[in-house]
């Protein structure tokens, strides 16, 4: 199924499930739908690579700025032989505690605990970790950010649905995240 | 005037024939859609239209090259779907005075390609394309933007004041209507602080007020000299008013102190109901997921931990200090720098760009610690030859975290060391900026007038990440050891980086506000014409046009101009190409880097926390 410009405003303007990667017609559209979070802008993905060389597909939200940090929603299917996660496994495992084994500035990790996400089983967890702002300063402002995960597993791939938020924002738009979990169909089983 | 002739310029409906079979049909289709979109006719102007554009055209040196016969102005074009492009990305990711500061790059400096498309130069000719494009930003990008309708009712009645009115404020620049916000929100502070809490607790409307004021002590840059000290103290007074407003109800039957504290906790309460309400009323920066404004925490005096032991480092001990730490004997780095680097990947490669001799004598290090921009950690000169400069507000940053004197390092074995572990990854950032530099201006010798201009924001996501695949490596050998000495900032870079490669990095660092306009520009030929200037760039395509009338019509000196100017452009593109092309070879790299560290990880993963897939949860 494509979904083309046309039918895309149309979609937006009835609040309809949109197919992930929408706007960009192609593979990606066959892997989930989500109704995309209101008032938030869907941005270009972050890599300098291919949808196609890195095997991940999906879509970024940006919401409010809070103390230089930008909230996110974020919809990624991993697919078999993708370049960043090789297994659910592995990404649960760098982002659910320190990726180094060490916790330098108190960060703190929630339990990987049994969830759901739209019509799927999902290992959820959530975390608050610090950014550091502005980027590159002698001494950054320590800002407190929380952040949920709900990895969903297909027997093809992986989904990862992720909410990025600075502390201060974080619970006032949770339900904009909350809204693309529920809505979530993965078209991979 | 201009506008005419950049509109005669790009409206070329029967300018496709000769030329145009050099053109696919898919080419041409995509040419039109990017003249259409940013045809003032058709007055479309469409950001997504914008991107294709920029997608489809940028790098692709060779259609260019063939467009540019069809479509004489097809760089022109490139360049307004670029700045369209541009506008969505800063009204889409920023807000505050970030976007307001984002926006005088885009709409009040020099080639404001948007504002001949009617964009600008004020906001408020920003505003429609922004309902029309981007609506949920509409509220935001007003309030940043400091429109007299998302002025509170104590900013417009100050202004009102001192006689300005809706239209006036609304013909201001941005930085006019920060600068002058700014000082009257000093004013206002002082004036409030000085007032007595018995007459402010009659006062309607106290936190509102409070909360705006609080909002311009910070919006305009540079900020008053205590407009932290000021936020403070309007945060402490608006406490004392709710607790002085509970004082007059307080119930029987509590001890003094127990009364206090049940004080304190209601005065707290009202006040972040009161900002909620604030909030709520639309005037308030974040108010749009109804953020309660706090309290900014000052900036942590580098100095307060250890002002009793606090001795500056004499000039002389400094230059020492740099040269210990880095210095390059017989063509070869030494020093605790270049040892801390050594033996990790991104360490080793920036020593071997060091140690190998070039030509051009462009990797030549000279490094030194001066007293650089403020909130900067390092930073690479793009002079003759590319100077590295480390802020040594770096060196006492590590003092105060240590909490010794900064003359103490010179003199400790281990904290020599530790000096060196915090800051090499700011010289692995800089040394790949040098690197970059090096690159392309002995690949595109031509375009070295422009060097160190265009730093587009790929050159510092390939900086962030090497930065943070080295300290990555470096955590990974040791961390419980390496973060007593580490700069946590490249720390939270490396954590990013493992968790998932280049992404996070690049999506943060756009974000920095301190980049200028040129940053955010696209990995294109456009950032060269743009220093190439719209003047040069117009008049190339007067004399395209008329070679192309008649080719016997040019002046020598005419054909000259033509000349270099389409060398030049030849060689911009061909620097977009190549940088579009090592953006991409080097995000293989970092990503496999990082998979080598993933393997080396003994850990492993042992055995499944993931529940098998099934389509329907129970």
């Amino acid at each position: 199924m494509r979904t083309g410009p046309c039918c895309f405003m149309l979609l937006c303007l009835c609040s309809a499930p949109l197919m992930g990667g929408e706007g960009k017609a192609g593979a990606e559209a066959k892997y989930f739908t989500i109704t995309p979070p209101e008032g938030w802008t869907r941005v270009a993905d972050a890599s300098a690579l291919s949808d196609g060389e890195r095997k991940v597909f999906g879509d970024d939200y940006t919401g409010p700025v809070s103390r230089d940090v930008q909230s996110r929603i974020s919809v990624k299917y991993y697919a078999p032989g993708n370049l960043l996660h090789k297994t659910p496994e592995r990404f649960i495992k760098l982002h659910s505690r320190p990726p180094f084994g060490v916790n330098t500035d108190k960060k703190v990790y929630g339990p990987v605990k049994n969830g759901t996400a739209g019509n799927r089983h999902a290992k959820v967890f959530e975390r608050k970790v610090y950014e550091y702002v502005p980027a590159g300063a002698v001494n950054p402002e320590k800002v407190l950010v929380y952040e949920h995960f709900a990895v969903v597993p297909a027997k093809q791939g992986f989904y990862v649905l992720r909410y990025t938020a600075q502390a201060d924002v974080a619970k006032a738009n949770y339900k904009a995240y909350e809204a693309v979990l529920a809505s979530f169909r993965a078209l991979v089983k | 005037m201009k506008l005419n002739l950049i509109l005669s310029l790009l409206l070329l409906p029967a300018m496709l024939p000769a030329q145009q079979q050099a053109l696919s049909e898919q080419e041409s289709r995509l040419l039109q859609d990017c003249i259409d979109n940013v045809d003032l006719d058709k007055k479309l102007l469409s950001p997504d239209t914008a991107e294709k554009c920029v997608d489809g055209l940028e790098g692709r040196e060779d259609l260019m090259s063939r467009a540019s016969s069809a479509y004489p102005k097809a760089t022109a074009i490139l360049l307004y779907n670029n700045a369209l492009l541009g506008l969505k990305k800063v009204v889409a990711r920023y807000s505050e005075s970030d976007l307001g500061y984002a926006l005088v790059r885009e709409l009040e400096g020099r080639d404001c390609y948007s504002c001949l498309l009617g964009i600008g130069p004020r906001p408020e000719k920003l505003f429609p394309w922004v309902d029309r494009y981007l609506p949920e930003r509409s509220v935001t990008s007003r309030r940043a933007l400091r429109t007299w309708d998302a002025l509170g009712d104590s900013r417009r009645s100050s202004l009102q004041a001192e006689g300005m009115q809706q239209d006036a404020w609304n013909e201001q620049d941005i930085k006019t209507r920060y600068a002058k916000l700014s000082a009257l929100a000093e004013k206002d502070a002082r004036q409030l602080l000085s007032v007595s809490k018995k007459n402010l607790l009659k006062t309607p409307g106290l936190v509102a007020m409070v909360e705006e004021i609080k909002q311009d002590l910070l919006v305009n840059k540079p900020r008053p000299p205590d407009a932290y000290k000021l936020r403070g103290d309007l945060d402490k007074l608006l406490l004392d008013v709710e607790v002085a407003r509970g004082e007059a109800q307080k119930p029987a039957g509590q001890s003094a102190a127990e009364n206090k504290a049940r004080q304190l906790q209601a005065a707290k309460e009202r006040l972040a109901a009161a900002r909620g309400d604030a909030a709520k009323k639309g005037f308030l920066d974040s108010a749009f997921d109804n953020y309660v404004p706090g309290a900014a925490a000052p900036p942590v005096s580098l100095l307060g931990a250890i002002s009793g032991k606090y001795r500056a480092i004499p000039p002389e001990d400094m230059k020492q200090l740099s040269e210990r730490m880095l210095s390059s004997k017989d063509g070869k780095l030494t020093g605790l720098i270049a040892d801390e680097m050594a033996g990790t990947r991104a360490g080793d490669e920036i020593t071997a760009f060091y140690n190998t001799p070039r030509a051009s004598g462009q990797n030549e290090l000279n490094f030194a610690f001066e007293e650089t921009k403020e909130n900067f950690n390092g930073v690479c000169y793009y002079r003759e030859k590319p100077e590295i400069r480390i802020n040594e507000k770096m060196v006492y940053d590590y003092a105060r975290r240590h909490n010794i004197s900064p003359t103490d390092i010179l003199s400790s074995k281990e904290h020599m060391s530790g000096l060196a572990a915090y800051l090499a990854p700011t010289f692995v950032h800089e040394a790949t900026h040098q690197r970059q530099e090096t690159l392309e201006r002995e690949k595109f010798p031509g375009l070295r007038r422009d060097a160190g201009q265009f730093r587009s924001i790929e050159r510092e996501t390939e900086s962030f990440s090497m930065g943070a695949a080295f300290t990555a490596e470096k955590m990974q050998r040791g961390a419980a050891k390496y973060v007593k000495y580490a700069n946590p900032y490249y720390v939270r870079d490396a954590e990013l980086y493992m968790e998932g490669g280049v992404e996070p990095l690049r999506a943060r660092k756009h974000t920095f506000d301190s980049y200028s306009k040129a940053h955010h520009v696209d990995e294109s030929a456009t950032a060269r014409l743009l220093a190439y200037s719209a003047m040069n760039e117009r008049k190339a395509a007067e004399l395209k046009k008329k070679r192309d009338a008649d080719p016997d019509s040019l002046t020598p000196q005419e054909k000259a101009d033509l000349a270099r100017y389409l060398e030049y452009q030849k060689q911009a593109y061909a620097a977009a190409a190549y940088r579009r092309q090592k953006s991409i070879a080097d995000e293989r790299k970092l990503i496999a880097w990082r998979d080598e560290m993933l393997a080396e990880d003994s850990e492993g993963v042992k055995s499944s926390v993931v529940p098998p897939p099934s389509a329907t949860p129970n």
